[in-house]
């Protein structure tokens, strides 16, 4: 017993640094590129938005003067307004179109399986396709859309030429292509729901509708929050849409944070600036996370 | 079977060594271009005739998408692994030679004995940044008028006699306006554009030739919100809202008069290969004069040399941009215009050049100031003058307040950098 007392801590000393070790050797390859190539741009981020900075040459300090200039443009004041507006008119139609999408094709009915295939297969097409395909049907002189609107004796929409309706068109593009990754989301949380919950409610005698509001609703509560906070995440960081379809246009109408933010980089060489922007953007979104995590923690309580 | 294995590894690292010692003794030069269109093959064909006339100096091109170039540059700027020559747009020559990354030319040009004197001038002007050379040009790109030859054979007009002033152009665009019978406009004589990058450059064309300005002396200040740059703004404007010639909101004129909408379009020879591809039927002429004075905007492709230490690189750069010029036909080949008069010369009665080398003494360029370029005039940026004069063409603004605003915002902008 004292010779087993006097060998096993020995070893067992050796088992638990390795056990403890090879976990972070497994993570350590993904650490060095996480810190790279995100952790350091952020904290050099927060440096540089306190600059003057052309990227070529020696940045100068400017203090608060680049969030001091953000707060008092109307530019960004309206890359705000068109990124809200534009959250707006997704992420809802996210949420709300993809539940009851996947509730469709969740159904015992015939061809779901190619109705599934159908819906997503848009999420899997690049934006730039996406964006092509779509700047064709709204084309305002010749396009699909005003084509058959035309059929209908309806008059053409401006839909790429009026600021509220160049909102709208991204909005329509962005829901049709991520519509089907929403759907696979909640098709998920779908089934995952145990089937003695709707048998037992059936047998209460309870309607489709009281199932859909007592059983489904509550259940896929964590699946409808991921949702909205990772679909909100997106449209903040929305990007290719603008870029490929309407550069920010009509005349400045749906130039979002993300596009501003890249302009006063890339375009204007203004990276102080540009990285002041990314910074408030990044305390936006972060608020609106922290709102929609109480919000949906006092509803589950 | 273990000799063996030796002597494979042998013969293998002593293959890569003579093939590292070859190819070691040429200089690699990287160059980079955003010249990914229709003539993106040829400018492939002259670097492959230069890397195959020698061996002392070899090329790799790396094409890119312009706006990807403009970052991917500023990072290796950074980085310190920037090409050794770039081809830049225009618009920022001037603030990266402020930068001091662009290498000043007229001493390699001495050396090599490259004749200025056969340039373009307003080109060369453009290219001039405290009294040195910082890029050269290996084409010009005249704005001119394009025509649909169909169109104007049914309409009953001749080709040979386009319009030649804003009364003729009025008459000629309502004479192409078709509508049905239900009074819908099927066919637009003329574009107008109102979003397109274009717009600025016909706007600041008409501009020079109703004798205004878009800055003042020193480019301190803009000043194109005068009764001239009323005038120009509301010239395009009217064939809009006046004489319904043109359709309202109009994205994309380019591809408008592709796909045979529009009758009439202003723009630059690179259309002329996507036209060609579409077997549209259509002639190129100068630009209708508008104003009082002779004035046709143009743009250029240039090469600029990144400054570095290494004399025997800069050399060898000076050397490749030469070929380039000197073989600037096979670039010019899908009619773009070639920088010098000697070259010009040699295509002048090719298809559709006529009407853009007709313009060459008179071409005007956009005005570009050394920085806040890209934040205050940038016609592909959603820059103030871009974004006023789009809501003066939708009508959202009259001409008088959308440049009066115009102004105002590069103003402010050009304080800033001052």
């Amino acid at each position: 017993m004292e010779a087993f007392g006097n060998t096993l801590p020995r070893v067992s000393k050796r088992r638990t640094f390795f056990t403890n070790i090879v976990p972070y050797l497994f993570i350590f390859p993904y650490l060095i590129l996480f810190s790279l190539f995100l952790v350091t741009p952020v904290v050099v981020g927060l440096v540089v938005s306190f600059t003057e900075w052309r990227i070529i040459g020696n940045p100068s300090f400017v203090g608060f003067r680049n969030y001091i200039e953000l707060f008092h443009s109307e530019r960004f004041r309206g890359a705000l307004q068109h990124t809200a507006i534009i959250a707006g008119l997704v992420v809802p139609v996210n949420l709300v179109g993809g539940l009851l999408v996947a509730l469709l094709v969740n159904k015992n009915i015939k061809g779901r399986g190619f109705a599934r295939v159908v819906i997503f297969s848009p999420y899997v097409i690049m934006v730039s396709t996406v964006a092509i395909i779509w700047l064709w049907i709204f084309n305002q002189n010749f396009g699909l859309a005003n084509y058959y609107l035309s059929l209908l004796n309806l008059p053409s929409l401006p839909w790429l030429t009026s600021g509220t309706f160049a909102m709208i068109s991204v909005s329509i593009t962005t829901n049709w292509w991520v519509l089907g990754f929403c759907m696979v989301l909640f098709l998920a949380g779908l089934q995952a729901i145990p089937m003695h919950l709707y048998e037992a409610a059936r047998i209460d005698g309870a309607s489709t509708f009281q199932r859909f509001w007592y059983i489904t609703l509550p259940q896929l509560r964590p699946i409808i929050f991921f949702v909205l906070v990772i679909r909100t995440m997106e449209v903040f960081r929305m990007f290719g849409q603008i870029y490929l379809m309407t550069q920010g246009g009509p005349v400045g109408a749906t130039t979002t944070l993300v596009y501003y933010i890249y302009q006063a980089a890339f375009r204007t060489w203004r990276m102080g600036y540009a990285s002041a922007a990314a910074y408030v953007m990044f305390i936006i979104v972060f608020l609106i996370i922290l709102v929609q995590f109480k919000a949906v923690r006092s509803s589950i309580q | 079977m273990c000799k063996k294995i030796g002597l494979v590894i042998v013969a293998l690292a002593l293959a890569v060594c003579l093939n590292g010692s070859t190819s070691g003794a040429a200089v690699k030069l990287a160059w980079w271009d955003g010249l990914a269109g229709p003539n993106g093959p040829l400018l492939d064909e002259i670097i492959e005739k230069f890397n195959a006339s020698q061996t002392e100096i070899v090329i790799e091109r790396d094409v890119l998408t312009w706006d990807v170039m403009q970052a991917k540059l500023l990072a290796s700027f950074s980085a310190g692994n920037p090409p050794d020559i770039v081809s830049l747009s225009l618009g920022n020559i001037l603030e990266y030679a402020d930068l001091g990354v662009l290498y000043p030319l007229d001493q390699l040009i001495a050396e090599e004995g490259l004749e200025l004197g056969d340039f373009v001038p307003q080109i060369l002007d453009a290219l001039k940044y405290k009294g040195n050379l910082y890029a050269i040009p290996f084409s010009v790109l005249p704005y001119a008028l394009y025509l649909n030859v169909d169109m104007y054979n049914e309409a009953g007009l001749d080709v040979n006699n386009p319009p030649k002033n804003y009364r003729e152009y009025v008459e000629y665009a309502k004479k192409l306006t078709i509508k049905d019978a239900a009074g819908k406009v099927t066919q637009w004589g003329t574009s107008a554009t109102a979003l397109h990058e274009n717009l600025p450059w016909l706007f600041v064309g008409s501009l020079y030739q109703n004798g205004g300005r878009v800055l003042n002396s020193d480019k301190s200040k803009a000043i194109f919100n005068g009764p001239e740059g009323v005038q120009a703004i509301q010239w395009w404007r009217d064939l809009v809202f006046k004489y319904n010639v043109a359709p309202p909101n109009e994205e994309d004129p380019d591809h408008d008069f592709e796909i045979q909408k529009v009758a009439m379009n202003t723009v630059g020879p690179w259309r002329v290969p996507s036209l060609w591809k579409a077997k549209v039927n259509f002639a190129t002429v100068s630009v209708p004069q508008f104003g009082k004075e002779l004035a046709a905007m143009a743009n250029s492709n240039v090469m600029s040399i990144i400054s570095r230490k290494d004399p025997k690189r800069l050399k060898a750069s000076m050397k490749a941009v030469r070929f380039v010029l000197d073989n600037s036909l096979i670039w010019c080949r899908i009619a773009m215009i070639p920088p010098t008069y000697s070259l010009v010369e040699k295509v002048k009665n090719e298809k559709h050049r006529a009407g853009f080398i007709a313009e060459l003494s008179y071409l005007r360029l956009y005005p570009i100031v050394v920085t806040g370029f890209g934040e205050a005039l940038d016609p592909e940026t959603q820059s103030p003058i871009r974004r006023e004069l789009g809501n003066i063409m939708l009508g959202k603004k009259s001409p008088q307040e959308g440049l009066n605003d115009a102004v105002e915002e590069i103003n402010n902008i050009l304080k800033r950098y001052r």
